[in-house]
């Protein structure tokens, strides 16, 4: 039993403060996750008292053969597609292929020195923020689970109830999206 | 080998790739600088990606998250309340069986007796109370309702009285109630310390 499940175990024995300290732990990935998300960081943060709400009031249903955080996050993420269908935000599709067969990747021109040396961390630090929000809600989300929350493919799969291959070859192409509006050719 | 595409580069990067497919493009990269170059712009930008800064908390968050919660988590009340059915239920069998066990100790006979014993037990005292406490109830009843009615009659006859007698003479009668009164408490007094002399 790891620590996550140990608290999740004080929890519903009764013991808010163990709670307190899974929101502790997690409150940072998940308002980063919902921030880079949504493009909204106040919006992200009344999110995630929400997802931590929900995830308290369904405690109880938390299955130890996962991972705490991949259940947690799969919350926030049914969260998230909830918001964008209430809103009539375009989603793309994940479980359909991205402009073609092969779910093939964006077309974006190799233009030598990569975008990536060009600039001082900061800049391009800013930059990336920048070219994320106009990334597809659907693959930003990858893209963020990805690269910024730090989870696995198989992780992101699971929370997203999609095969390994097809979620590796999403982030790719949020990737690539996003190289392309650092490169100002895509 | 032909040069891995870009996809195949950050899968090599992430540690993705399996051991055959990595000896590959690592066999080809040592050949080919074009791709090294390109490996390593790869690797600056997922180095980029996973650099960006956290998105700040306000301080008080969690307070405010744990002021939202509800006392309990719903589920695991119903759980509590289950469980200590469970455990009172799970008691009062080892109760039954503790019972049993020593009936057939202290007696030696058997438990199909001890039951049979028991069922008629328990049979006869309810053949017993049941009647007892209807009457015991039904007595209650009747006292209640003939005492109401007493006192009832016994306030409006005051009443009548009271009204037929001036202010100096109800005066007069009271008193000679309080006397009459205590001289009766004091007389049921002694006749029940009677006994108690030598």
């Amino acid at each position: 039993m790891n620590d996550d499940q140990q608290l999740v175990g004080l929890a519903l024995a009764g013991d808010r403060k163990a709670f307190e300290m899974i929101i502790h732990k997690y409150q940072g990935p998940l308002v980063g996750y919902l921030a880079r998300t949504l493009g909204d960081r106040e919006m992200a943060l009344d999110f995630a008292q929400d997802v931590f709400l929900k995830a308290y009031g369904s405690l109880a249903s938390y299955r130890r053969a996962y991972k705490f955080s991949t259940w947690l996050f799969k919350i926030a993420s049914n969260h998230v597609i909830d918001h964008w269908r209430k809103k009539r935000i375009p989603a793309l599709s994940l479980d359909q292929p991205w402009g073609g067969e092969e779910g093939p990747t964006p077309q974006v021109e190799d233009k030598g020195p990569s975008v990536a040396r060009s600039y001082e961390l900061a800049e391009l630090r800013a930059r990336i923020e920048r070219a994320l929000a106009k990334v597809p809600g659907t693959l930003r989300e990858l893209f963020v689970l990805r690269h910024v929350g730090g989870f696995s493919y198989e992780e992101i799969a699971e929370i997203k109830g999609l095969p390994v291959g097809t979620v590796k070859n999403r982030v790719f192409q949020a990737k690539e999206l996003v190289r392309g509006q650092l490169e100002g050719t895509a | 080998m032909n040069c891995p595409g870009l996809e195949r580069l950050d899968l090599y990067l992430e540690g993705e790739l399996g051991r055959a497919e990595r000896r590959r493009v690592e066999a080809h990269l040592a050949g080919c600088p074009g791709c090294r170059d390109r490996l390593e712009e790869r690797r600056a930008l997922l180095g980029a990606f996973s650099s960006l800064p956290a998105v700040a908390i306000p301080a008080g968050f969690a307070e405010a998250v744990m002021h939202r919660l509800p006392e309990a988590v719903p589920a695991a009340v119903e759980r509590r309340r289950f469980r200590r059915l469970a455990a009172v239920l799970a008691s009062g069998g080892a109760v039954f069986l503790g019972v049993l066990l020593a009936y057939y100790l202290a007696t030696g006979r058997s438990l199909v007796e001890f039951m049979v014993a028991l069922g008629r037990a328990v049979i006869d005292v309810f053949s017993l109370a049941v009647p007892l406490l209807a009457r015991t109830a039904s007595l209650v009843r009747i006292t209640v309702r003939v005492g109401g009615e007493l006192a009832s009659a016994f306030i409006h006859g005051l009443g009548i009285l009271s009204s037929f007698l001036t202010p100096e003479v109800l005066a007069l009668s009271l008193a000679v109630c309080a006397l009459l009164s205590l001289l009766l408490l004091f007389g049921v007094k002694r006749i029940l310390s009677l006994g108690e002399k030598p």
